[in-house]
């Protein structure tokens, strides 16, 4: 049967064509190479490489090869790179991973580049320098590319349509209100909202609201929690467990009765149909909390969306929001350290605008007409998303300990979180006592 | 009840149903069973690959119904995200000749490299036989996460980092999964194939590739496709080793619309779609090779 | 022996020298960062023995197997005689069927999470139009792992029927008619002629798939992590956390008092001397029935010389 034997040397033959023709030869470059790696959909990336351009063309001398790889959502992939003494000039952590890579001195101290050069980081906002320093010992590791703030988007005409006035931009309402309208915004089939006695909630055509606490994710609840005075982890290294204070229990509660008892909001259950941000896209979801990527999302999939966005309302304790940033970042054992540096400086300064969609931590760009008067952008872009950083309550999701993975996992409350999203136990039965019986534990272990 | 001149176990006698015999209701039965057999084959098969319908229709969905119960056949259909692919991808054509360069290369070598061990381990006693066994199979024990971080080191001392070598290379001295099969395989022929080739003064290797070869295309093939598919669909290893956008394989690029919120469902399908159609073709193709293979080999009749 | 010197070669070159540092790991404590691990003696291996949560995901992970595995290798036996003998159509069929085994894990988790949504998922409304109440599947702790077993099933049995076909292709029919003139009907040809002779494939198919199940990892992620990530994944209420899924996480857990790697490795190593006493077991059980028609020790039953009656 030679037809098998041909075959073989046929495909190997091909193969080899096929391997010949996807080598290309690098031919001589002088330059010297920056290898900066990213991570992100296809969109993110491009929002990089665009500024890059410029700073290449301002320095012949650099010449950037581009990477993908994990050091941004998922440290522990990226630790192969580290152990593997394989890792690229420049990366971009998030606030989630930063003191991870701070505290296992994977990045490098900024603090000598920073008085060489004119860099004054009181450019940059307040809240986020504070977040990029240090607990320990002031230093600081990145320099921001910009951040993202959760708040309120909503569907304007769906708000009209219920006869209600759109939520103050400037976060003056509560949840309470947020909570009242999401009933009145949630229409079954018929026609009746969630207040009517004759509401199906088997049969909802629109929701009131969708959180992405449904996807048990910490942007989607940890807002709520600190409006509402509570939180996971506390203490000034974020070390402390806090999950069963009453008021952290009274915000989970919160999320629970819009979901379970009002059935006004998107359930895990729900979201397993359809992604509940995939249905506030397509107009079936009348507010959702969220951040600014979002904006490019809704321009490239429904444009006809007509909705804005307003800063999160106040809790018990007052308002709060989450704020999450991405860095740049150079690795400690970079032979280029001082083109990493020009590289890093001109992203988070000059060079820096919607890189990966985010708002721009430099202030004068954040501020500026290009960008919060930018094509596209919601009108109350300002006070929903660039004053609440400013908030005395407002957070950043880092983690000077290194003990969030573990905390949040299957070992942690990712369990007792999955019971009360789920409506398998109250907030009360899940997370009543939870820090002595587990996450103290946890904490300990990771010391 | 003695049944002559059945030259093939049938299907309809396996399920029992029937047992064609001369006689006038012969040919009525059979025509019966085989309709009988193809309509449940139908049913069977239509809901078994449910759900990959599912995600082809997803890909001519528009996004308003991408979730839709209802959409299994799509209305409207539109081919938005096939064109939104090749904007956000537009080096997908790249990415599918790297991909393929892969797992032709690898399969190829594993073909090759693991056949002939699994005919030794088979045929011939070797010292180190039982060991070499024993070893081939603890390899596959070992949960591939634990051994990544030394196998990096290694390639990297080799410079083989951000190219396809790490993956390729590997393969083509040939896989311990591939050679066990080859094993099992080759104890299933009978010995008296090679002995009749050694009488005509035939050494080992030329009984290997002109006796036992061509009488195991099926299992070539079936080795051949699962290794392949394995190469092309693979996302793990290939994230880890090829770092650069211009050496990404489909897989990476599929997952580049994965985004911290949303995904892009529509492109993500299309990509899918694309991405599997060339093996489902090749798998009606390389069907027929089998089905000649068998005819030829004379095992079959 | 010129045959397996590619294989040894690959072995040694590639295999051999990671599968010996991963062994010595076991024996440290790195953090990835370090240059180099530090030596700490036995320590993970006297904490794998007191590790409480190793006894609940090797029992997550035996009910993976037991309900998985069983099933694959008998779906795909089924599938294979359904489609392997040569007649039209059949080609079309298996192609088919192999689908679910080429697409991509992204949309296998993306359709399957669909698949069994509690408010229009046809795996609900199926269940539910026997009157069953159906349970929330991936999103229950009693119905995960089993929700899990049963997509990889799904992808799995083009995959088994594939193989087994190449196999029943490979059984001369001159012995399936010398029964069939004996007067064997079908289930005593099956029994006691195809299945001796594709009896090799099976074990193989056997063999292969526990190690693979044991090795459960990507599945569970693709089915069970929000946007939370790997460290996440497992749920809900650790229901689905296999003991490759906890090692992964252990691998880059790192403190004081946790080795990262290091413990990863002593799990992994109990794992595959786990998975070698379980095959040893079955090497040593398959001489009973498992038919190697070109072996060259014998004492085996031979189909071609036993003859059925009726």
């Amino acid at each position: 049967m030679g037809h098998i034997k041909r075959g073989l040397i046929g495909i190997v033959a091909a193969a080899a064509l096929l391997l010949a023709a996807g080598c290309t030869t690098t031919g001589g470059d002088s330059r010297q190479n920056l290898r900066v790696m990213l991570w992100g959909n296809s969109t993110d990336i491009a929002s990089i490489k665009a500024p890059a351009a410029a700073f290449e063309k301002a320095h012949p001398e650099i010449k950037i090869v581009w990477e993908t790889g994990d050091c941004g959502v998922d440290y522990a992939a990226c630790k192969t790179l580290v152990a593997g003494k394989n890792m690229p000039d420049v990366v971009v952590p998030g606030s989630w991973n930063y003191y991870d890579m701070v505290n296992d001195g994977v990045i490098a101290d900024l603090g000598p580049f920073l008085t060489k050069s004119n860099v004054d980081l009181g450019d940059f906002t307040p809240l986020v320098v504070k977040a990029l320093t240090s607990p320990k010992d002031g230093t600081v590791h990145a320099l921001p590319m910009g951040y993202n703030v959760q708040s309120l988007y909503y569907n304007k005409a769906m708000f009209a349509a219920a006869g209600l006035a759109e939520p103050p931009a400037d976060g003056s309402y509560t949840y309470d209100d947020l909570r009242a309208w999401s009933k009145k915004l949630t229409i079954d089939e018929n026609g009746n909202n969630a207040e009517s006695p004759n509401f199906n909630p088997q049969k909802i055509k629109q929701y009131g609201y969708f959180n992405f606490a449904a996807g048990l994710i910490q942007p989607g609840y940890a807002p709520i929690l600190a409006a509402f005075g509570g939180g996971i982890l506390g203490g000034k290294l974020g070390d402390q467990c806090i999950i069963d204070k009453p008021q952290t229990i009274a915000a989970f509660q919160y999320i629970q009765d819009l979901m379970w008892k009002d059935h006004s909001t998107i359930t895990p259950q729900l979201q397993q149909e359809e992604p509940g941000y995939s249905r506030w896209i397509k107009g079936q979801v009348a507010m959702q909390q969220g951040s600014h990527e979002q904006v490019q999302q809704v321009a490239d999939q429904n444009p006809t969306l007509k909705y804005d966005m307003a800063a999160l309302p106040a809790g018990s304790a007052g308002n709060a929001t989450l704020i999450q940033i991405h860095n740049w970042a150079m690795y400690q054992g970079s032979k280029n350290k001082d083109a990493a540096w020009e590289f890093i400086k001109y992203m988070a300064t000059e060079g820096s605008g919607k890189q990966m969609g985010l708002i721009p931590a430099y202030k004068d760009v954040a501020l500026g007409s290009a960008f919060a008067q930018g094509a596209g952008e919601p009108s109350h872009l300002v006070d929903a998303q660039v004053t609440p950083a400013g908030w005395p309550k407002s957070f950043t999701n880092v983690d000077p300990a290194n003990v969030w993975a573990a905390v949040s996992g299957q070992d942690g409350f990712g369990p007792a979180l999955e019971d009360v999203m789920s409506n398998r136990k109250t907030a009360e039965q899940a997370l009543s006592g939870l820090c002595a019986s587990k996450i103290n534990g946890v904490l300990k272990l990771q010391k | 009840m003695t049944v002559p001149n059945l030259s093939k176990i049938s299907v309809a006698q396996l399920s029992g149903s029937v047992s064609p015999r001369a006689g006038f209701t012969g040919r009525d039965a059979k025509r019966i069973a085989t309709a009988g057999y193809h309509a449940v084959m139908i049913i069977v098969v239509a809901a078994y690959i449910f759900p990959v319908v599912w995600a082809a229709s997803m890909s001519l969905r528009t996004d308003a119904n991408m979730f839709s119960a209802d959409q299994l056949i799509p209305h409207p259909i539109t081919l938005a995200h096939y064109e939104k692919l090749f904007t956000v991808l537009p080096d997908f054509w790249h990415y599918f000749g790297n991909t393929a360069v892969i797992a032709i290369l690898g399969t190829a070598g594993t073909l090759f490299s693991s056949s002939l061990a699994g005919y030794a381990l088979a045929r011939f006693r070797f010292p180190g036989r039982q060991a070499l066994l024993v070893t081939l199979l603890l390899t596959l024990m070992v949960p591939v996460q634990a051994t990544l971080i030394p196998q990096y080191v290694i390639f990297r001392n080799l410079g083989w980092i951000d190219s396809p070598l790490p993956i390729i290379v590997p393969m083509l001295f040939g896989t311990a999964f591939a050679s066990f099969f080859f094993r099992q395989f080759f104890l299933t022929l009978p010995r008296e194939l090679e002995d009749a080739a050694s009488i005509d003064g035939a050494g080992p290797w030329r009984s290997f590739f002109s006796v036992i070869v061509p009488l195991s295309g099926p299992a070539y093939l079936a080795m051949g496709l699962l290794t392949f598919v394995q190469l092309w669909n693979s996302f793990y290893v290939n994230s880890i080793y090829l770092s650069s956008q211009q050496n990404w394989v489909l897989t990476q690029a599929l997952q580049s619309m994965v985004g911290r919120y949303d995904s892009q469902y529509g492109e993500i399908m299309a990509g899918v779609t694309l991405v599997s159609l060339p093996i489902v073709i090749g798998y009606l193709i390389f069907q027929r090779w089998i089905v000649r293979g068998i005819a030829m080999s004379g095992l079959a009749n | 022996m010129l045959f397996v010197l590619p294989q040894v070669v690959g072995l040694l070159l590639f295999i051999a020298v990671p599968l010996v540092a991963s062994f010595g790991y076991s024996f440290t404590k790195w953090d990835l960062i370090a240059p180099d691990p530090t030596f700490i003696g036995l320590g993970n291996w006297a904490h794998l023995l007191q590790d409480g949560r190793i006894p609940a995901v090797l029992w997550n992970t035996a009910k993976f197997i037991l309900l998985g595995t069983s099933s694959f290798l008998f779906f795909s036996l089924l599938a294979a005689l359904l489609t392997y003998v040569p007649r039209r159509f059949v080609g079309v069929y298996r192609a088919l069927l192999f689908l679910p085994y080429v697409i991509s894990q992204i949309a296998v988790g993306i359709v399957w999470r669909w698949m069994f949504n509690s408010q229009t998922g046809p795996i609900t409304l199926g269940v539910e139009l026997f009157g069953i109440h159906s349970p929330a599947w991936l999103l229950d702790p009693a119905t995960a792992i089993l929700s899990i077993a049963a997509v990889t099933t799904w992808q799995a049995v083009g995959y088994g029927m594939t193989l087994y076909v190449a196999a029943l292709q490979g059984v001369p029919t001159t012995l399936l008619e010398a029964a069939t003139i004996d007067g064997a009907n079908w289930f005593q040809r099956f029994r006691n002629v195809t299945l001796p002779m594709i009896s090799p494939t099976v074990f193989f198919l056997m063999v292969t798939s526990l190690i693979g199940a044991l090795q459960l990892f990507d599945p569970v992620v693709a089915m069970t992590t929000s946007n939370a990530g790997v460290a996440g994944a497992g749920g809900p209420s650790n229901s689905t956390r296999s003991i490759v899924l906890y090692m992964y996480n252990q691998m880059f857990n790192y403190s004081e008092q946790l080795s990262g790697l290091g413990y990863a490795a002593a799990i992994a190593w109990m794992l595959a001397i786990l998975t070698f006493v379980i095959s040893a077991l079955q090497f040593f059980v398959s001489r009973r029935w498992v038919y190697y028609d070109g072996a060259d020790r014998g004492r085996q039953r031979n189909p071609r010389k036993r003859r059925t009656r009726p």
